[in-house]
C-alpha cells in the first residue's frame, strides 16, 4: 500500500466527518469542535484534542495515527449530561470511514466543574476516549 | 489542577531511593516547565497561569506537578479542559506526555551506578 505524506494533515478531517455522521445525532446535531456557539441549545457536545494533538502510529509501509480525544457534553442538569455520555459511548464503537478504519477505547470519565451563565446552572460531564485511525488498503 | 509522577519500578526504587526520587523530581520539573511554556497568557490578569507551577514531593516515589497555585479562580482547569463558552488549551497533560520520566530515572541511576564504580 502506497504512503501518503499528507495523512497527518487529514486525521482531524477524518475524525470531524466521523463524529459528524455517528455521533451527533445523538445531540441532534449539536456536536462542536474546540467551542460551541454561545448560542447552541442545550444538550450540546464539544470535543478536542486532550494530548497535544496525538501521534504518528505507523505500522510498516502503512499510516496510523493515535490520539486521545475528550469528549465534553454540556447540559442544564448533571443527571442529563451524564446521560448523553452514556449515550455517546454506546454509539462510539460504530464510529466509522470509507477510507479508514477507526478504533476506540474509553479512557476515563471527566466531571467538570459546574458553571454559572445568566444565574443558571450548566453542568458538564466529559469522557476522554483513545482513538486509532488506520487508512484502508484501496 | 495536578498531574501526578509516580515511580512503579518497586525493586529499583527500593534499592536506590534517593536516586530514583531525584529523577522524579527533576521529571516533575521538566513537566513544569514545559507546561508553563504551553499555558497561554491572558492580557488582563496580572497572575498569569504559567507562573502558578509547582513541584512537590508528596511522599517517597511520589512527586506532584500542580497549577494554579494562589490564582484567584479555577483557570487551570478551565484552560486545560475548556468550559461551556470558551475552548481548551491543554497545557499539562500534553507536558506530562511529552517528558519521559522513566529516561530520567534510567539517567539517575546511570550516574549513581557510575559513582559506585569509582568507588
Amino acid at each position: 500500500m502506497a504512503y501518503d505524506e499528507s495523512f497527518q494533515a487529514k486525521v482531524f478531517t477524518v475524525l470531524v466527518d466521523a463524529f459528524e455522521d455517528y455521533l451527533a445525532p445523538v445531540y441532534d446535531g449539536r456536536m462542536y469542535a474546540f467551542v460551541a456557539p454561545g448560542t447552541s441549545p442545550y444538550p450540546k457536545c464539544v470535543y478536542q484534542s486532550q494530548d497535544g494533538g496525538g501521534r504518528e502510529n505507523d505500522t510498516i509501509g502503512a499510516n496510523g495515527w493515535r490520539g486521545t480525544i475528550l469528549f465534553r457534553t454540556i447540559h442544564t442538569t448533571l443527571s442529563g449530561a451524564m446521560n448523553k455520555t452514556i449515550e455517546l459511548s454506546n454509539v462510539l464503537p460504530t464510529l466509522a470511514h470509507a477510507n479508514y478504519s477507526l478504533s476506540t477505547r474509553v479512557r476515563n470519565p471527566f466531571p467538570l466543574p459546574v458553571e454559572k451563565i445568566n444565574n443558571e446552572s450548566v453542568y458538564t460531564f466529559g469522557i476522554a476516549v483513545e482513538i486509532e485511525i488506520h487508512k484502508n488498503d484501496p | 489542577m495536578s498531574v501526578q509522577v509516580k515511580n512503579n519500578l518497586r525493586y529499583i526504587h527500593a534499592l536506590y531511593p534517593d536516586a530514583t526520587d531525584a529523577a522524579l523530581f527533576r521529571a516533575g520539573g521538566f513537566i513544569k516547565e514545559l507546561g508553563s511554556q504551553l499555558a497561554p497568557v491572558s492580557e488582563e490578569d496580572r497572575e498569569h497561569l504559567k507562573d502558578s507551577g509547582k513541584v512537590e514531593q508528596k511522599e517517597r516515589g511520589l512527586v506532584e506537578v500542580s497549577f494554579g497555585n494562589d490564582l484567584p479562580d479555577g483557570r487551570a482547569i478551565h484552560v486545560e479542559f475548556g468550559t461551556s463558552v470558551s475552548p481548551a488549551q491543554p497545557y499539562l497533560g500534553p507536558a506530562m506526555n511529552a517528558i519521559d520520566v522513566t529516561l530520567e530515572i534510567a539517567k539517575e541511576l546511570k550516574r549513581k551506578l557510575q559513582t559506585l564504580q569509582v568507588r
